[in-house]
């Protein structure tokens, strides 16, 4: 079930101004942070309606936030542009209007490198702040970062899945 | 997914139980923590919107877009000085809906309810019970779970975002939702709630997600504000013994499939509607002209 918990309905509690378009990219950003640690090269690619409208929803500041490790309630989301030339990190964004087929409309595929490693992750911000990871590396998943899920700890339990794969 | 409203309200009727009182029981049921916590933490949600109304309502500034800003002080002064022809409790909530509605789009922070395009529907409705009709926190409270129920079967019968459905998925939604939930905290049925959540929802079926810009600024704030009076209307029909002829599981059938046949130009990518009139493409050209600010 895509909404489970009272909290995704009433919430989350987060900066403003689209539940789908900001709060749930925080989120995937914030997955590939908590999966690599500090990120330092990212691809960004925004599909569909974020391609479309990112700048008027502040998609990329959220994604970028997320990159960083904030929070979909911090309100330095706002910064992230300046806080991502503070931490170095190096981002290219790429915008396809088309959706790819059998895909969410707001699609966002992530490659991320750390000073060791490199990670490749699928996601969409499904509305009401809540996201989810369709592909890890090649492998099809479904998880769901629900409002109020604690991203660190689910991303830490699916890294370690996927290396005793 | 099993959960309908009918099926929600029956088990309520059988069990003599509020529907807020059924989701805050599934919700310990489904999470493990105690009803404490769980009430704690909605609460402070309560406090959240709360507090973006009344930021917003003291807030004079124009977004960075200037497509809105300034509208909930303008309406909080009328009320204060006139009498509103929409009476003390419409009025209250619209201004408490465009105060969070504003808010919003200026990347401040609210609860999204159920989404942050809608955000500004149920606070508005809140604030007002509460000055109005002088409910405490704790009955609020209790209407935020009984708000979520209704949404939690939207959410996962139809949709509740405008990128998926339209704006009907959005502000249709939400209106339903702070239907119902008035219609609860005025001491109607299960059975009545239910009523008013379809009828406020059939009022909204068809909306398109037309977004000046991509931004959630025209037409959404004022769909926020125009959202609560849909609300209030829809529960005083309850109240009064009306019922919906169509039932509220079918019309939230019938949202999904308009929003499934609903055009992509009309979700939320800007490319119908109102983002592609005159105005609307002049706003959007005027913004993204702008130099790079990073």
């Amino acid at each position: 079930m895509e909404f489970d918990s009272c909290f995704d309905i009433i919430g989350p509690v987060m900066v403003g101004p689209s539940s789908s378009h900001t709060a749930g990219v925080v989120s995937i950003g914030k997955f590939v942070h908590d999966w690599l640690g500090d990120v330092t090269d990212v691809t960004i690619t925004f599909y569909g309606s974020l391609a479309s409208t990112y700048q008027g929803h502040g998609s990329d500041k959220a994604v970028l936030g997320g990159l960083l490790g904030l929070s979909a309630h911090d309100t330095n989301v706002r910064n992230a542009y300046a806080l991502a030339k503070d931490s170095n990190l190096r981002y290219d964004f790429r915008f396809c209007t088309n959706i790819p087929s059998g895909c969410h409309p707001n699609t966002v595929y992530l490659q991320a490198a750390s000073a060791t490693e490199t990670v490749h992750v699928t996601g969409a911000s499904i509305g009401g702040g809540v996201a989810y990871i369709y592909e890890i590396n090649g492998y099809h998943t479904s998880i769901n970062l629900g409002t109020g899920s604690e991203i660190l700890s689910i991303a830490a339990r699916i890294k370690k899945e996927a290396t005793s794969r | 997914m099993k959960d309908t409203i009918e099926s929600i309200v029956q088990e309520c009727m059988a069990q003599d139980i509020s529907i807020g009182e059924w989701m805050l029981r599934r919700e310990v049921d489904r999470s493990g923590s105690s009803r404490g916590q769980i009430f704690g933490r909605m609460q402070e949600r309560l406090q959240v919107m709360k507090q973006a109304v009344r930021e917003g309502l003291g807030d004079l500034a124009e977004t960075e877009s200037r497509l809105s800003g300034g509208d909930a002080y303008r309406m909080h002064q009328y009320n204060q000085h006139t009498a509103p022809l929409s009476g003390p409790v419409i009025s209250t909530a619209m201004e408490a809906a465009m105060a969070t509605s504003e808010s919003n789009a200026k990347m401040g922070l609210i609860v999204a309810t159920p989404t942050a395009g809608s955000a500004g529907i149920l606070p508005g409705v809140m604030v007002s019970l509460q000055d109005n009709r002088g409910m405490d926190d704790e009955k609020l409270t209790m209407g935020l779970f009984a708000a979520s129920a209704i949404g939690y079967v939207f959410a996962n019968h139809a949709f509740i975002s405008g990128a998926a459905g339209g704006c009907q998925a959005e502000i249709g939604s939400a209106t339903a939702m702070a239907a119902g939930t008035i219609t609860e905290l005025q001491q109607g049925s299960p059975e009545q709630v239910s009523h008013a959540t379809t009828m406020a929802m059939k009022s909204l079926l068809g909306l398109v997600c037309d977004p000046v810009a991509g931004l959630v600024e025209v037409p959404c704030v004022k769909r926020n504000v125009i959202g609560t009076s849909i609300a209030f209307s829809a529960a005083d029909m309850a109240l009064a013994g009306i019922t919906s002829r169509i039932p509220c599981d079918e019309v939230i059938q019938t949202m999904h499939t308009i929003g499934r046949d609903m055009p992509g130009s009309l979700k939320e990518t800007a490319e119908g509607g109102l983002a592609q009139t005159k105005t609307g493409r002049e706003a959007a050209e005027r913004l993204y002209q702008r130099p790079c600010t990073f």
